[in-house]
C-alpha cells in the first residue's frame, strides 16, 4: 500500500475516532449508538496501521484485490446501519402517529369543554 | 345501544356539508367527522356549522383517521361504529340495514357491497378487475367470498372497535382488515348497498397509483394472513 495513502488513512481514522468522542460529549450521540461507531473506527485504525489484516481476510475469502475486501466489509457494515436506521425511523413514526391521534382527540375535547364553559 | 358514525374527511370542502345534512336525518346515530389535517376549508366549515369533529394536527392518511375514530368510539363507550365516507359515495339510507344485519345475524362486521345486486354506481372496468383479484385471493386464503373487499362503507360491533382502536393499517386498510378479522375467527357479513358517484374531490387512488396499490394490498393481505394465523394457533 502506498505510504501516503497509509498515512492519510491513519489520520482519517483517528480524526473519526476523535469526532465520535466529541459528539458523544456534546450529547449528539448516545452511548448505545456510539458503540457501533467506536467499533468501526477502531477497525479502521487497525486496518490502516496493519494492512496485513486486509490481506488475510482477502485471501481467506479468495478475493484477489484487497481493496475489494475493504469495500465488502464497508458495504456490509453500511447495509447493517441503514437497516437499523430504517427500523428506528419506523418505530419513531409509529410513536409520532400515536401522539398525533391522542393529542388530536384531547384537543377536540378541550375545545368542546371551553365552548361549553363560554356559554 | 350507542351508535356512532365515523366520517373520515380529507379536503372535502365541496361535499362535507351534503354528507352532514344526510347524516343528521338519522337521529339515533351520533356522528363524528375526523378531519385528517385538511389543507382546504374543511376545518372552518366544520367550526362555522358547529359540527362535532376531531381535527388531526397532522395528516395521517385514511388509516390513521379511522383509527382515531375507533379510539374515540372506544373511549366514549359506543356499541356500534359505522364508517361513512365524506365524499357522498355512501348513502346513509342503508344505515339501519347495517344495524339489523349486525344484531340479527350476530355479525362482528358488516360490509356494504355495491356488487351483490349490481345496482348503482359500479366503478370502472379496471377497478372491478382489481376488486375481483382481491376477492379471489381472500377466497383462497379464508374460504369466504367477499364481493366488495375495498368498500369503506362498513359497520362493526364493540369487539371490532377495540381491535381497530389498538391496531389499524396505515394505508389502503379495507381488504387487509377483512382478512385479519376472518383469520382471527370473527364473522364478517355483507349487505347489498347502492353507492353514488362522488360529489366532489377525487379518489385517493389514481390510475397511475393503481398498480402500486394492487401490489401493496396483496402483500398486506398475505402478510396479515400469515402473521395472524400464527397468533390464532
Amino acid at each position: 500500500m502506498n505510504i501516503i495513502l497509509r498515512i492519510a488513512l491513519i489520520l482519517l481514522s483517528i480524526i473519526f475516532f476523535i469526532l465520535i468522542t466529541y459528539f458523544l460529549k456534546k450529547k449528539h450521540l448516545n452511548l448505545r449508538q456510539s458503540l457501533v461507531w467506536y467499533l468501526a473506527s477502531i477497525i479502521l485504525v487497525c486496518i490502516s496501521i496493519f494492512p496485513k489484516i486486509l490481506e488475510f481476510i482477502a485471501s481467506m475469502f479468495g478475493i484477489v484485490e484487497k481493496t475489494n475486501a475493504a469495500f465488502l466489509i464497508v458495504i456490509a457494515f453500511l447495509l447493517l446501519i441503514a437497516f437499523q436506521n430504517n427500523i428506528t425511523i419506523l418505530k419513531n413514526k409509529e410513536s409520532i402517529n400515536n401522539l398525533i391521534r391522542e393529542t388530536s382527540i384531547l384537543k377536540s375535547k378541550i375545545d368542546e369543554e371551553s365552548k361549553k364553559n363560554a356559554k | 345501544m350507542k351508535k356512532l358514525i365515523i366520517v373520515p374527511a380529507y379536503n372535502e370542502e365541496e361535499s362535507i356539508l351534503n354528507t352532514i345534512a344526510m347524516l343528521k336525518r338519522h337521529e339515533d346515530f351520533d356522528f363524528i367527522i375526523i378531519n385528517d389535517g385538511s389543507s382546504d376549508k374543511t376545518e372552518s366549515i366544520l367550526i362555522e356549522n358547529n359540527v362535532k369533529h376531531i381535527t388531526l394536527i397532522e395528516n395521517l392518511g385514511i388509516g390513521g383517521a379511522m383509527q382515531t375514530g375507533y379510539e374515540y368510539a372506544l373511549l366514549n363507550g359506543y356499541d356500534i361504529a359505522v364508517q361513512v365516507d365524506a365524499d357522498g359515495q355512501h348513502n346513509p339510507e342503508f344505515l339501519n340495514e347495517f344495524i339489523t344485519e349486525l344484531t340479527a345475524n350476530n355479525c362482528d362486521m358488516v360490509i356494504g357491497s355495491r356488487y351483490i345486486d349490481g345496482k348503482g354506481f359500479q366503478s370502472t372496468f379496471l377497478r372491478r378487475m382489481g376488486k375481483d383479484i382481491l376477492s379471489w385471493i381472500i377466497k383462497v386464503l379464508t374460504g369466504k367470498k367477499m364481493t366488495d373487499p375495498t368498500s369503506g362503507f362498513r359497520a362493526c360491533n364493540r369487539n371490532i372497535i377495540f381491535e381497530f382502536a389498538v391496531e389499524y393499517p396505515v394505508d389502503y386498510p379495507e381488504p387487509e382488515t377483512i382478512v385479519k378479522l376472518l383469520v382471527k375467527g370473527y364473522k364478517v357479513c355483507e349487505i347489498p348497498v347502492l353507492m353514488n358517484e362522488r360529489d366532489g374531490g377525487s379518489s385517493s387512488i389514481t390510475t397511475f397509483k393503481s398498480l402500486y396499490y394492487m401490489i401493496k394490498v396483496i402483500m398486506a393481505i398475505l402478510f396479515s394472513y400469515f402473521s395472524n394465523r400464527k397468533k390464532v394457533k
